[in-house]
């Protein structure tokens, strides 16, 4: 029973992981392991790189974000990734998108539907 | 929507849709579903079976649809195997080099194994391999690395596996005469040879394998404004054939000559994939150091 939620809650996390990627560059440029990072650091949210990388290589090829090399004080300059416009209408159409089907599901679990 | 088709009608009605689709694939479509509706027909009768399958164009757009989604799995860098037998993914579709570039070299994805290009099994994700060893991060190659190859390390690239078909060719020529009439074509696990062949059947077979890829892709590789990366990810397969070709032949000579054992048979499965990884590897390498430069020009390498 235990893995059957779980293999749930990983659908659930799939769909929202670009929406969760997007909303983060949002605030500024990131490099691929301080995405990572961020992202595990919300329980329910972590995701392995084998799963990050992927999706950010074909936001990458959608025009989604756009990518800088800068210099690192340590090792190799790393790939900062960033909203491109593009990005930002897409964060917002997905934004409207989350909070209707939330705002829905919501009202179904509560009851409310029925009296519809 | 009634309009009591028979299946052949409604079978031809749904290719004039599928127009755009390779032949192989739209005949693979119709046949799966000439059988569904020839199942349906036994049961419920032609027409209705006809009918319950729909509008012929909304089929159709579901056909080209579902095979979309296959293609846009494949683009976006997560292999999709066309299906499954005895448990191992196969695709028989010809290895494109976006089917090269999303199974042999991905970095950004960490599984070692993936679905094989063409036939039943898997293939090694070399790119998956090169940032398990430490040598790049998942993110380093991007399609600007492809496009700052020095010209050099690429012509190089795409001279090496020509160089390794001419080799075996030159090594078979002199050891003919050396050759005994029957030539060993199989070998069992322990490396010794297990099923024998005349040696012109053997060497023109061996000969031909070699060749022919080459001769097939070099025109089209080296045509102008053939991109980087296509002519990187295709020199690199070839290579990987080459070094079997060559491998074999060296393996052939030497063991007429009483020289060979099971190390030379592990030798040529090794170099397989290590000419292949040096050939991506090397090159990119330059490309990404290229890249880095003109970005951050205070810092080389920095490493």
């Amino acid at each position: 029973m235990a893995r059957v939620r779980d293999e749930r809650a990983s659908q659930f996390r799939k769909g929202a992981l670009e929406l969760v990627i997007l909303a983060l560059l949002d605030r500024g440029e990131l490099y691929g392991v301080e995405i990572v990072d961020r992202l595990a650091e919300r329980p329910g949210l972590e995701a392995s790189a084998g799963t990050i990388y992927p999706l950010l290589s074909r936001l990458k090829k959608a025009g989604v974000v756009d990518t800088t090399w800068r210099e690192s004080p340590v090792g190799p300059p790393r790939k900062y990734y960033r909203l491109s416009p593009a990005g930002a209408s897409e964060l917002t159409e997905m934004t409207r998108s989350w909070r209707d089907i939330a705002a829905a599901i919501d009202d179904v679990l509560t009851g409310g539907a029925d009296d519809a | 929507m009634r309009e009591n088709r028979t299946i052949v009608e409604y079978l031809a009605a749904v290719q004039a849709h599928l127009a755009s689709l390779g032949a192989t694939e739209r005949d693979d479509a119709l046949a799966e579903l000439e059988s569904l509706l020839r199942v349906e027909a036994e049961r419920i009768g032609e027409m209705a079976a006809v009918d319950a399958v729909g509008d012929p164009a909304d089929y159709a757009a579901g056909i080209l649809e579902a095979l979309d989604f296959d293609a846009a799995a494949d683009a976006e860098g997560r292999p999709v195997p066309q299906g499954h037998v005895l448990g191992m993914p196969y695709d028989f579709r010809g290895a494109s080099v976006e089917r090269i570039g999303s199974r042999v070299w991905n970095p950004a994805d960490p599984r070692i194994l993936m679905p094989r290009m063409f036939g039943v099994g898997w293939t090694i994700n070399l790119g998956a391999i090169a940032v398990k060893l430490g040598l790049i991060r998942p993110d380093d190659v991007g399609d600007e690395s492809y496009d700052r190859i020095p010209r050099v390390a690429l012509a190089m690239v795409l001279v090496l596996p020509v160089l390794l078909v001419a080799m075996a060719l030159v090594i078979l020529l002199i050891a003919w005469p050396s050759l005994p009439a029957e030539l060993p074509i199989h070998w069992g696990v322990s490396g010794h040879p297990d099923d024998w062949a005349p040696r012109a059947w053997v060497v023109g077979v061996l000969l031909a394998l070699a060749i022919l890829p080459p001769l097939l892709s070099y025109p089209r590789l080296l045509r102008r404004g053939t991109p980087a990366r296509s002519r990187l990810l295709a020199a690199a397969a070839l290579g990987m054939a080459a070094t079997l070709a060559f491998g074999i032949a060296v393996v052939t000579v030497a063991d007429a000559n009483g020289g060979a054992s099971g190390n030379w048979v592990l030798l040529v499965v090794l170099g397989m994939f290590a000419v292949p990884f040096l050939m991506l590897y090397v090159p990119l390498r330059l490309g990404l150091r290229a890249e880095w430069r003109a970005a951050v020009p205070t810092n080389g390498e920095g490493d």
